[in-house]
Order: C-alpha cells, then sequence, then structure tokens
C-alpha cells in the first residue's frame, strides 16, 4: 500500500491532463468576462492604446461606472420589480394549483392536468403576435404589468409540474393531522406544504427570477417610455448607439450584471441545484 | 400519487377548485387563447387593427411560394445541424470534470460553469458582438496572430471565390452576407452550456469510482470507458438536451434579431422562421401572415416533439 | 453544520432580494404619483437620431418650450435607428404611439395615411412663433429655405411632415496630418486631380510612417455619399441626352426609357466614365469598404486610421468630441471634377446646385395624440428661425428655415445655391438594379480588368432588373392615377348630391376639390352609412 501523501500526489499527476482541458475551456468560456472587466475601466485614449490587457489602477476611469450607473441602476429597479413580482405570484399560484393535483384525485383533476400538460408541446413562437394583439386589448401596453403576467402564465406548468412531486411525497400523515385540527386547505398549504417545500420552492424561485431577469423580446415589443425600461431593453438601446465608447459601454454591462452576481455569492448551491432542475423544462 | 377521492367527499372539498383557478385563467389566458387567435386570424388579411378581411389559405399559400420564409428553414437546418456538434463540448466538460477524483475540484469547477450563466445573456451576447467586430474584435485579431487567416485567404482564393477573405481588409463577419452563418455557428465558443454540462454530471453521478477502477484493471482506455460506460449513462439526458436544443433553436430568434436586425442582416441571410414571422408583423404589419407563419412553425415543432416522444417511448 | 451555513447565505440572499424589491417599489410608486401630475399636458417627440449633441439640443428647445408653456410637459424618446421600424409599429399598431414622430424608418404610404394627421391645412398658414422676425406672417412653408417642397407626399397629395434640417455633405479632413504633409500654409485643393495627388502623398507618408493609414474612411454608408458626388456631375449630361421633353430635370424615367430603347446602360461613355472615377477614388478607401458599418468609417476617422471622411455637419460634435484629444478636424468641399477635367471634362456642366436639398428629419403628428393642438404647436416652436438658430448653434446640424443664421463652424455647409442639375448614376433606375450594383461592386475594385468585368456583368443582370424595377414603378403610378381617378369621379358625382348645409358634405367638397385623396377617401368610407342614408 502506499502512503495517503504518495496516493494524492499521485492522483494530481493523473488528473494534471484533465484539470488543464476543463481550466482551457473555463479560461475561453470566461473570456468574454475578463473582456467585459478590463474594458469597463478604460477610456477611449488607454482603449486604443491597448485593447487586450488589464491597465494599472491609477489610469482607471471611474467616470465610466458613473456613467453605467446612472444608466443602468432604474433599468434594474424595473427589472427587479417585475421578476420578483412575477416570481412570487408564479409560485403562489403554482402552489395553490400543485396541491390541488397532488392532495386528491378529484373530478376533472385528470382533465385539468392535461390542460396544463398540452401547454409544455405548444411551442412559445407562435403566440408572440396574438399576445401583443391581445396586451393591446387588455390596455396593458407600455406597462410593466404586462411582463409581470405574462411571466406570472409563462411560468406555471414547469413549476406546477415540478411541485407537484414533491407535494406529493409529503407524508400523507402530516396533512391528515392538520386536518383533524381543522386546517382549511390554505392552512394546510402554509403550515404543511411551505415547510416541507422550502428547499425547492427555493430553487425554483432561482430559476423562475432568472428567466424573467433575462427577458428581452417582449419588454421590447410592449414597452415605450424610458422610465419603464427593464435591464435588457437599456442594454439594446446602449448597443444602438452611433459613437461607441467601449469603456462606458462594458461599465453599464459590468453594473448589469452586478445583482444577479451579488445574489449568486449567497445562493450558490440554489443556483447549481436550480439550473439543474431547469434542464427538465419543456 | 394524489389519494382517489369519493364524489360524495369531493363535494364537500370544493373549495378545492378555488386553488386551481388561478393558475387556470392565466394559462388558459396567456397560452391558449393566443394560440387559437393566431390560428384564427392566419386566414384573414389582418394588420393589427380592428379591420380584417377573411381571405381563406391564401397566407398559407403565400407561405409556401415565400423565397425568404424557404431560405430560413433551410438557414434553421443549418443551424440545428451546428447545434448538434455544438454538444460535445459539454459532454466532454461534463465527463472529464466527473472523472475527477477530488470531489472539492468537481465542486468549484461546477460553480466556475454557472459563474457565466450569472452574467445577463444580452451582456454576453453583445460583448460577443463586440468580439465580431472587424476592427476591434478578438476573433479578427486571433486569426492575425495564428495566421488562420492567411489559410482563409488561400481557401477564399482557390476553392471558395466567395472574395471575402483579404489580405488587405478586415474580415468583416457579421456585414458579409456569406459569412453570417459561419459567424452564428462560431458564436459562443467553446459552446459550453452550463445547463448542459449540469445535467450530464446529473446523469454521470450513479457511476462509482469502483467502476472507473474496474475498468481501469482492464485496462479500458480513456476512449473506451466514455463509450461503453459514460455515454450508455448519460443517453438519456443527452437525448433529452438533443430534443430540447432541437425546438429551442427553431423558436429562437433573439439573437437573430440582436445581431442583424429584424431583416436578417445584409441580404437577410441570417433569416430564421422566427425572425421572418416577427419581421412581417412588426416591420411590415402584415399580423394575419405572421401568425400563418407562427402557426406553420408551430405544427412544425409540434410534430418533430411528437416524433420525439415516441422515438423515446419505443427507446424506454 | 455546512447546512446551517447555507441556510444562513441562502436568508442573506433572499433577504437581499426583497431589500431590492422594497427599494424598487418605493421608485415605482413614486414615479408613477409624479406622473399622473393633474392639469398637465404631456407631448412625446420620437426619433432615431443618435448622434452627439442632438439629444441635448433638442432638449434645450424643450427647456424653452416649457418655460413659455409651464403646464406641458415634452419628453424625447430616442429609439436607436436599427430598431426603429419595428418600434414605431408597434407603437402605432399597438395605439401607444408618440405624438410627434421622425419619419423615415418604417413609414410608408399606407402607414402615413392610416396613422398620421396631414398638415396640409396648417402649413399654409403663418407660424406663430415667427413674430418679431422678418419672416413674420409668412405661411409656415414658404418659412423653409425649400419651401418645404420636399415634404410632400405626392402620391397621397399632402404634408404629413415638416422638417428640422438640411443635409449636405463635406469632407472632414485631419488638419494635423495635412500640415504635416503639406506644411502648415497649405491650402486644402479644390480641384479633383489635385486631391487625388494629396490622397497618394498620404499613402506615400503612411508608408514612411510605418503606420495604418488610409485616405478617405470607407463604409457601405460614407463611401456611397462620395461615388454620389462623382456620379452627380459625371452624369450630367446624360439627363440632355435622354430628356426627350426639354424639361431638363433629373428623372429615373429617362434612363429607364432609355435602357428600353439601348441608347442608355452600363457601357455609355459618361456610366463608364463613372465607373473609372469610382475606381480612382476606390482605392483610396479603406479595403473592403462596402461591407463596413458607417460607425466603423467614423471609428476610422477618429482613430487616424484614415486621413479623411465624408459626412454631414450632423456629424461634426461626434467626430470632433471624438477626436478632440488627438487632433484638429478641418472641412472642405469634396474636390470633385470639374468641366476643365481632362478625363471626365467632357461629361460634366459644372458644380452641382445644392438648392433642392430636401429638407431632412421630418417630424409628423400621429393620430393617436391626444394632443394634436399641443403637438403642432410644438413643432411651430421648434421650427421658428430662433428655436431653428439655437438648435443649429446646439447639434450643429444644418437648419432648414429661412434667414436662421449659422454658426460658424457649419458656414461651409451652407448649400451652394447655383450650379446645375445634378446627374443621376446607372443604380438609381430602381431598387433591383441598385441591389446588383452593390453585389457586383467588389468586382468593380479588382485591380485587373475590373471595370470590363464590372461592367459586362451588371448588363447582364440589369437585363433582369430593369424590368423588374420598370414594372415596380408602373405600379406605383397607376395605383396614385387610379386613386385619383377614383376621388375625382367621387367627388363629381357627390357634388351633384353634396348640400353646403351638412358639415360632412362640405368637408367632403373640401377635400374633393383639393384632392387631398387619402383623407378624402377615407372620410367618404367613414361617412358612407350618413350619405347612403340620404338617397
Amino acid at each position: 500500500m502506499t502512503s495517503p501523501k504518495d496516493n494524492k500526489s499521485q492522483i494530481w499527476k493523473k488528473d494534471l491532463p484533465k484539470h488543464t482541458f476543463i481550466l482551457l475551456v473555463l479560461l475561453l468560456e470566461l473570456f468574454p468576462l475578463y473582456m467585459m472587466l478590463q474594458i469597463s475601466v478604460k477610456n477611449n485614449v488607454t482603449f486604443n492604446a491597448n485593447q487586450w490587457l488589464p491597465i494599472t489602477p491609477d489610469k482607471w476611469e471611474w467616470g465610466n461606472f458613473v456613467f453605467g450607473y446612472n444608466l443602468i441602476m432604474p433599468y434594474v429597479a424595473n427589472t427587479v420589480f417585475v421578476a420578483v413580482t412575477g416570481t412570487v405570484f408564479t409560485l403562489v399560484f403554482a402552489v395553490f394549483a400543485a396541491y390541488f393535483f397532488a392532495r386528491y384525485k378529484m373530478p376533472l383533476s385528470g382533465f385539468l392536468w392535461a390542460v396544463f400538460l398540452l401547454i409544455m408541446l405548444i411551442p412559445g413562437v407562435a403566440n408572440i403576435v396574438p399576445l401583443f394583439v391581445l396586451l393591446k386589448n387588455m390596455n396593458l401596453l407600455n406597462t410593466l404589468w404586462a411582463l409581470i403576467i405574462v411571466g406570472i402564465a409563462g411560468g406555471q406548468v414547469f413549476a406546477i409540474f415540478i411541485l407537484r412531486n414533491f407535494i406529493e411525497d409529503i407524508p400523507k400523515d402530516l396533512f391528515e393531522a392538520a386536518e383533524i385540527d381543522g386546517a382549511s386547505h390554505l392552512q394546510q398549504v402554509i403550515n404543511v406544504v411551505l415547510p416541507m417545500c422550502a428547499p425547492i420552492i427555493g430553487t425554483l424561485f432561482i430559476l423562475e427570477f432568472l428567466g424573467k431577469w433575462n427577458d428581452f423580446l417582449l419588454p421590447l415589443i410592449v414597452l415605450r417610455d424610458q422610465d419603464l425600461f427593464t435591464i435588457g431593453v437599456g442594454l439594446i438601446y446602449l448597443d444602438g448607439e452611433y459613437n461607441k465608447d467601449y469603456g462606458k459601454i462594458m461599465a453599464a454591462f459590468f453594473i448589469a450584471s452586478l445583482p444577479l452576481i451579488i445574489i449568486f455569492m449567497f445562493t450558490m448551491k440554489l443556483f447549481v441545484k436550480g439550473l439543474s432542475a431547469g434542464a427538465l423544462k419543456g | 400519487m394524489a389519494q382517489p377521492i369519493s364524489y360524495r367527499k369531493a363535494l364537500n372539498e370544493w373549495p378545492l377548485y378555488l386553488l386551481v383557478i388561478p393558475s387556470l385563467v392565466a394559462v388558459l389566458t396567456f397560452s391558449y387563447f393566443p394560440v387559437l387567435s393566431a390560428v384564427y386570424h392566419s386566414f384573414f388579411d389582418w394588420r393589427g387593427g380592428d379591420a380584417k378581411e377573411f381571405i381563406g389559405f391564401d397566407n398559407f399559400t403565400r407561405a409556401f411560394s415565400d423565397e425568404q420564409l424557404r431560405y430560413s428553414f433551410f438557414v434553421i437546418f443549418i443551424l440545428v445541424i451546428a447545434n448538434v456538434f455544438k454538444m460535445i463540448p459539454s459532454i466532454a466538460v461534463a465527463v472529464l470534470v466527473h472523472r475527477l477524483v477530488s470531489e472539492n475540484a468537481q465542486y468549484y469547477y461546477r460553480l466556475l460553469l454557472v459563474l457565466p450563466m450569472i452574467v445577463p445573456g444580452l451582456v454576453t451576447l453583445f460583448i460577443w458582438k463586440f468580439f465580431l467586430d472587424p476592427n476591434f474584435g478578438a476573433l479578427n485579431a486571433f486569426l492575425d496572430i495564428t495566421g488562420l487567416k492567411t489559410l482563409l485567404i488561400w481557401l477564399d482564393q482557390t476553392f471558395l471565390h466567395w472574395g471575402v477573405f483579404r489580405a488587405d481588409a478586415p474580415i468583416a463577419w457579421l456585414s458579409q452576407p456569406k459569412l453570417i452563418i459561419p459567424s452564428l455557428i462560431i458564436w459562443g465558443f467553446p459552446w459550453i452550456g452550463a445547463t448542459g454540462v449540469l445535467i450530464f454530471l446529473a446523469g454521470l453521478q450513479s457511476i462509482g469510482t469502483d467502476v472507473y477502477e474496474a475498468a481501469e484493471l482492464d485496462g479500458v482506455g480513456p476512449l473506451s470507458k466514455f463509450f461503453y460506460i459514460e455515454l450508455p449513462l448519460i443517453l438519456t439526458q443527452v437525448r433529452l438536451n438533443l430534443i430540447l436544443m432541437v425546438i429551442g433553436t427553431l423558436q429562437g430568434f433573439g439573437l437573430q434579431l440582436l445581431l442583424l436586425g429584424d431583416s436578417g442582416g445584409p441580404e437577410g441571410a441570417g433569416m430564421v422562421p422566427g425572425l421572418w414571422m416577427y419581421n412581417r408583423a412588426f416591420g411590415a404589419g402584415e399580423f394575419g401572415y405572421a401568425c400563418a407563419i407562427g402557426l406553420m412553425l408551430f405544427v412544425f415543432i409540434l410534430a418533430l416533439t411528437w416524433v420525439n416522444n415516441k422515438f423515446i417511448r419505443v427507446q424506454k | 453544520m455546512t447546512f446551517d451555513k447555507d441556510k444562513i447565505l441562502n436568508t442573506i440572499g433572499f433577504s437581499l432580494i426583497g431589500v431590492a424589491f422594497l427599494f424598487a417599489t418605493f421608485r415605482m410608486v413614486s414615479s408613477a404619483l409624479r406622473r399622473t401630475a393633474p392639469d398637465s399636458e404631456r407631448i412625446i417627440l420620437a426619433h432615431w437620431q443618435l448622434e452627439a449633441g442632438l439629444r441635448e439640443a433638442f432638449e434645450e428647445l424643450i427647456k424653452d418650450y416649457t418655460k413659455l408653456h409651464p403646464n406641458v410637459t415634452v419628453e424625447q424618446l430616442p429609439v436607436p435607428e436599427r430598431l426603429y421600424t419595428n418600434w414605431l409599429v408597434t407603437k402605432l399598431v399597438g395605439e401607444e404611439a408618440p405624438d410627434i414622430i421622425a419619419l423615415g424608418f418604417g413609414i410608408n404610404n399606407d402607414r402615413l395615411a392610416r396613422f398620421f394627421t396631414p398638415l396640409t391645412e396648417y402649413v399654409d398658414q403663418p407660424n406663430p412663433y415667427n413674430v418679431g422676425t422678418e419672416i413674420e406672417g409668412q405661411a409656415w412653408k414658404n418659412t423653409y429655405l425649400d419651401g418645404l417642397s420636399s415634404s410632400f407626399n405626392n402620391e397621397l397629395m399632402e404634408y404629413y411632415g415638416v422638417g428640422l434640417s438640411m443635409f449636405t455633405i463635406r469632407l472632414f479632413y485631419n488638419l494635423d496630418l495635412f500640415e504635416e504633409i503639406r506644411g502648415r500654409d497649405a491650402e486644402f485643393p479644390s480641384n479633383y486631380r489635385e486631391f487625388l495627388k494629396l490622397c497618394e502623398e498620404v499613402i506615400e507618408y503612411a508608408k514612411a510612417q510605418n503606420r495604418v493609414l488610409v485616405p478617405l474612411a470607407g463604409s457601405k454608408y460614407s463611401s456611397f455619399q462620395t461615388l454620389n458626388r462623382l456620379s452627380n456631375v459625371i452624369n450630367q449630361n446624360n439627363i440632355e441626352e435622354l430628356d426627350l421633353t426639354g424639361a431638363m430635370s433629373p428623372s429615373i424615367r429617362f434612363m429607364m426609357e432609355g435602357y428600353m430603347n439601348g441608347v442608355y446602360g452600363p457601357h455609355n461613355p459618361s456610366v463608364q466614365a463613372f465607373f473609372n472615377a469610382c475606381r480612382e477614388i476606390g482605392q483610396f478607401m479603406t479595403p473592403g469598404f462596402m461591407a463596413l458599418a458607417r460607425e466603423d468609417s467614423n471609428f476610422a476617422f477618429t482613430q487616424q486610421r484614415a486621413f479623411a471622411i465624408l459626412s454631414g455637419s450632423w456629424d461634426i460634435p461626434s467626430l470632433k468630441k471624438l477626436s478632440e484629444r488627438f487632433f484638429r478636424v478641418g472641412v472642405a468641399h469634396l474636390p470633385i471634377p470639374a468641366p476643365d477635367d481632362p478625363v471626365y471634362g467632357q461629361f460634366i456642366k459644372g458644380p452641382v446646385s445644392e438648392a433642392n436639398t430636401p429638407t431632412g428629419m421630418n417630424f409628423g403628428i400621429s393620430r393617436q395624440s391626444k394632443n394634436f393642438d399641443r403637438a403642432l404647436d410644438f413643432l411651430h416652436f421648434i421650427t421658428s428661425q430662433r428655436s431653428a438658430e439655437k438648435f443649429a448653434q446646439k447639434s450643429s446640424w444644418l437648419p432648414a428655415i429661412a434667414g436662421a443664421r449659422l454658426p460658424e463652424e457649419i458656414k461651409i455647409f451652407e448649400p451652394r445655391m447655383d450650379g446645375f442639375v445634378q446627374g443621376l448614376a446607372i443604380f438609381e433606375i430602381g431598387q433591383d438594379t441598385r441591389t446588383a450594383f452593390d453585389q457586383l461592386f467588389f468586382q468593380l475594385m479588382e485591380p485587373v480588368n475590373g471595370l470590363e468585368t464590372f461592367s459586362d456583368r451588371l448588363a447582364e443582370r440589369m437585363k433582369i432588373t430593369v424590368p423588374q424595377d420598370i414594372r415596380r414603378s408602373n405600379l406605383a403610378n397607376t395605383r396614385i392615377n387610379q386613386s385619383l381617378d377614383i376621388s375625382l369621379i367621387t367627388y363629381i358625382w357627390l357634388s351633384t348630391q353634396l348640400s353646403t348645409q351638412n358639415k360632412i358634405d362640405r368637408k367632403l367638397a373640401g377635400l374633393g376639390s383639393r384632392l387631398i385623396t387619402s383623407e378624402f377617401e377615407l372620410f367618404f368610407f367613414q361617412h358612407t352609412e350618413s350619405l347612403r342614408s340620404k338617397q
């Protein structure tokens, strides 16, 4: 037998090519982020002198971040409002519906389940044109509510699908005990389902939030006024400028990425879990 | 499974229905109604207003002889094929990460892989657009430094005769009609999809270290290890990813819209069906025709999904 | 234990989201309250001009206007050019259109008639904001240098927009580089041949200094401006040859007829001369310029990778701002061939008059506007002489209003009023021919046999494209004539039935007599019921 120490270095040696390959791929994958960060502190002079390498902090153009902050922060606020409101309502509705499907086999529940499942097969692409007209008739164009409501509807199926499985796995005794105590269905959802499903709800929250955060097509069509813009629309407008000051643009990109990076630092595990689960979507 | 319930008891539990109503209303209004509305309006000459004129199947006959639409299906076909190959790096990275002995390293790589997902998709998109810039882009700089550009010029002069790679000019990736599809394919190199990698990793989880050790004792090479041990295990995931990718590619047009505009770039070289629908509706104002295009795409995808589902069931 | 750590971190993460949400909601509510401030009129002005300085100039005018009318808020909505068409269509169809809309991208006659209020009856009345100037009391359209003739829609027979600026093109050059090459007191050449010599010197200089530098920054946009200037003079005599009516006005019709009769085509001597000039000047432009965008050429100039660039006064702030830390910018007329030119002289009458430079940046008023009068008043305000002057100062855009004084730096952009009618380039025949020209253009720039191969291939393509273009043009003409005829007949028929007492009848009679077709049709169909009931 070899000693544990020897073993470790041997493993390291054996895995070295793998590490090299993975790191190389990661380097390429993270290259855009590197470019964003290092350009965001450059002005036109320093950018033209050298595009690729970082510059020393004494030459940093802090004004870029002031520009980025002033430009992006209002968009961030709107996006947070849309994404959080949308996600919360998505999950509230979905928990209720999932509870309905998971608790009892009610008359019609098979049919209703089929109604939801069928949506998974409907590609969203055919929807956008009629959806626009529908929103117009509902007088929701140029409002954030349009984004919120459509977001809620769009998130239902997947969340219900996942939650139903989790609620069905909750021991029946818990529900029965609550029922004996005279708890209504609403109380059962709050007192039994929520605590038992907290981790998966957290994961779903991140996932739905991410989807709503990154949406840009609907806001682009729906919104008119600049003070309602979400991050996506704001970035698209920024990209449309004739005269590009790449330092300022990258600084704005950085500011736009910052909120999620901060949240990510705290909820890494939920993110990783959520993204693996997200693949089941569709 | 949900508890079976007698009709009498169900009658008592009627408030349960209230719980499903919000979801149901949301889904009926914003998922079902638009589709039905699209079906209805595809038979009309409709410009988005109140006025519309019934024209029967005219929108569909027009679609079948629409050059641009036909071309857009050709483009999307190429992109789907390219995307199949673009799945390989994700699988490779997942397998390599899984083969690492150190659990810690696995965890940190996983985190690093997720990191690009945290940056808004649009930011990545615009940074990539900047990479393709003829004067400042990373891609042209890379081709210059490595001398690959000389190879491209030679290829162009001897085989392609496109006249797009020239020694005296930067390569204009997004403004040369012939280079648009290649640009869309190069897009996102090295094509690592964080979600994809994570799913494959989840599938690989069931392989214990003992399996590897046993394989090693038998003298199985790294490549055969992949084909005999790993690939069979993640085949379901690969197939799932493939289906999602195909459906996503067929529907997607956001990238093309932001990169090339709604006319699909110079000469419409990057036009995809979704974008053409968008262009007809929100550029030309032909909402009825756009509904018809959307519907054709819809049926196309639905058929594919159905075939896929059948295929998978047979496999099981 | 790690589970607990995760739990705490997650809680912090979600609390952060919560705090951000509260903050965002607070912002939303307060801005919503601000927006619903009582008794204030709000009008929105949308355009796609994102050049440096222009948005600031609009802000200035808006500030002045709200000083005069404190209960009005005017919002400027700049939309990127690439999004403008989609944006406009979604807003028009969605009935969320801004009050004042820049006309251009995404606008066709159908949309004009459907979504915009004709301004015809207002352009004949004076602009109230010109009181106290020498153009006081003049009809609004007559306060324009071009009499607003370019804003008249010949097909709909209406004015749908009023303009703010005129577009003339000049040559921006790197003054420091010029002085380095030619010496401090040298004059910028005004002669075409001398200009070509200067370009050669620039290339020699670049070689000697071993730096990347082309004489002319090229892009599809900017290079075609240059080529157009050449065709404007070199193809001048064509008009006389092709114009059988002697009207002496350039018309695409004549080119089409000439082509079909076999007297005009790519092998025509003056067209060949133009192609040759394209080659001559094209060799000094950024290679592969047909594939470059407008930003690329601007950037090449400000980065001193190009000695000069052709553009309009609207680019003064952009080009100067981006280059101010590096070099000085000079502006000159682009030297073009003159009648005494040894090669092209025989085809040329003389410098082209810019008197018919169209008024650009037209603004129309949407039918969806709830404050039409206010929007109209604001248009009056920004097109008044005083505002036009101020606007030109702030933005460097050339004013379109008579008597508006020009700031020093755009004086050279003032349209040249004397001169001759401009020639038309062969690709003006129509859209399809233009596309063929663009696609084949790279062939023309080939060093060996470029001209011959290009001409032959273009001739081949034009056999298909010209008939297409003629068909399209005929179709458009027929449509105009048809709608005119219908209105006329209907009007004649109606005039026997109309009574002067009825308001609808009076309006119909008015519209019909002025041949305002689209309005007439719309109005007629809207009131068919009431007309029918009369019978």
